[in-house]
């Protein structure tokens, strides 16, 4: 009857872990005891199995979102000025779940449009833009305010939500929540 | 267009070179090579896609600011993978997934020492075939515990010996021994169907 640390004295030689002395031992054993060679066999079979059959795992997140995180990640930890984009797109990403990919990649579109829009217009004073969007289930509201130096997005869904001013004074302007960015 | 695929056609030695001068775009080429085998490997042992998605990034991370490190005394892959490795046993730790187990709660888990695997000699499979054996062998990983699956993971495919296993999971040689024995026993139980089906 074989003792546990047979077994993985025969464990060790199968896995190649054994010297040539001890190696020869359990050689010797194998040869000559039949439950040895079971063991042999059977630890020998699954190792094989499990070696060459590795199950695959492949993400399911595009190349450019996944670097991207990575990249906004790689400058925080430098401590480098991370830009607008990033910063909000970091934000986005976090606030959604990956399974929400579309409105995500959705909502980076309009943040591309509202920093693009800020470049042009390069205003000095409080202003709100609507911007126009290419999903259709989404829109966007955009408040920058210099004297603050505050800049607010508000994405949201158009079949479900219609985001309205509380208050339409401008110093008071506000929604009932979003994404902002100071 | 031409920039991207000088980096698509690079070996990955000339990325590394270039990554270590301080070239992102290396570096993203790299990341998009070997992404599916860092996280592949982190899901291998956390059997969690968000964690495992995490510990990826932090991998990356981690790869990108100890690039200048990494002097090819391995292949890329080896080393990006040996940083997930860790950073993963780290966040096992830390979450105190693993426990102290006694030998006879692992012969217990394996369903006893004395009872023989039902596996014999795997006769040549075509691809489908080894589809369903991976997904098998996936769903039978599944059910093991943290350190069965670990060990497993670090021996079978990453290919470490039982020091280097030992070194990393922080626990002494015959400990990993008992563990491999007794986590192979569990998953040949878990896949003992695979006898009558594939069996020569």
């Amino acid at each position: 009857m074989m003792t546990i640390n047979d077994k993985l004295k025969i464990q060790a030689y199968v896995d190649g872990e054994l010297d040539k002395a001890e190696a020869k031992k359990v050689e010797a054993l194998i040869a000559t005891d039949a439950e040895a060679r079971n063991v042999y066999e059977e630890l020998k079979t699954t190792a094989t199995l499990l070696k060459e059959n590795e199950p695959e795992v492949k993400l399911s997140v595009p190349r450019e979102l996944y670097w991207q995180q990575i990249y906004s990640k790689i400058q925080q930890a430098e401590s480098k000025p991370v830009s607008v984009f990033e910063y909000i797109s970091g934000i986005i990403q976090l606030a959604f779940s990956r399974k929400y990919l579309v409105p995500v990649t959705a909502a980076i579109a309009i943040f591309a449009g509202v920093l693009t829009v800020k470049e042009i217009v390069k205003p000095t004073e409080d202003y709100l833009v609507v911007i126009e969007n290419v999903a259709d289930d989404i829109g966007s509201y955009s408040f920058r305010a210099s004297s603050e130096k505050m800049f607010v997005v508000w994405i949201y869904n158009k079949e479900t939500e219609s985001p309205k001013p509380v208050n339409n004074e401008p110093d008071d302007l506000m929604f009932e929540g979003g994404v902002s960015y100071q | 267009m031409e920039l991207d695929k000088k980096y698509s056609e690079a070996k990955d030695e000339a990325l590394v070179k270039a990554a270590q001068k301080g070239d992102v775009k290396a570096f993203e080429e790299l990341v998009a090579r070997h992404r599916d085998k860092v996280y592949g490997r982190a899901f291998s042992m956390l059997r969690n896609e968000d964690e495992a998605y995490d510990i990826s990034q932090e991998a990356w991370i981690k790869a990108w600011q100890r690039i200048k490190q990494f002097h090819g005394d391995s292949n890329f892959t080896t080393w990006i993978t040996r940083i997930t490795i860790n950073l993963t046993l780290d966040y096992l730790r830390k979450q105190k997934r693993y426990k102290v187990e006694s030998i006879e709660e692992q012969v217990e888990e394996s369903g006893g020492v004395e009872r023989q695997m039902d596996l014999e000699q795997v006769a040549p499979i075509d691809e489908l075939e080894r589809k369903e054996i991976r997904e098998r062998i996936d769903k039978a990983l599944q059910q093991l515990s943290y350190e069965h699956r670990t060990v497993l993971v670090l021996h079978e495919f990453e290919g470490l010996e039982y020091k280097e296993i030992a070194k990393r999971m922080k626990c002494s040689i015959g400990t990993v021994m008992s563990r491999l024995f007794y986590a192979r026993k569990k998953l040949a139980n878990l896949l003992k169907s695979l006898k009558r089906e594939w069996k020569k």
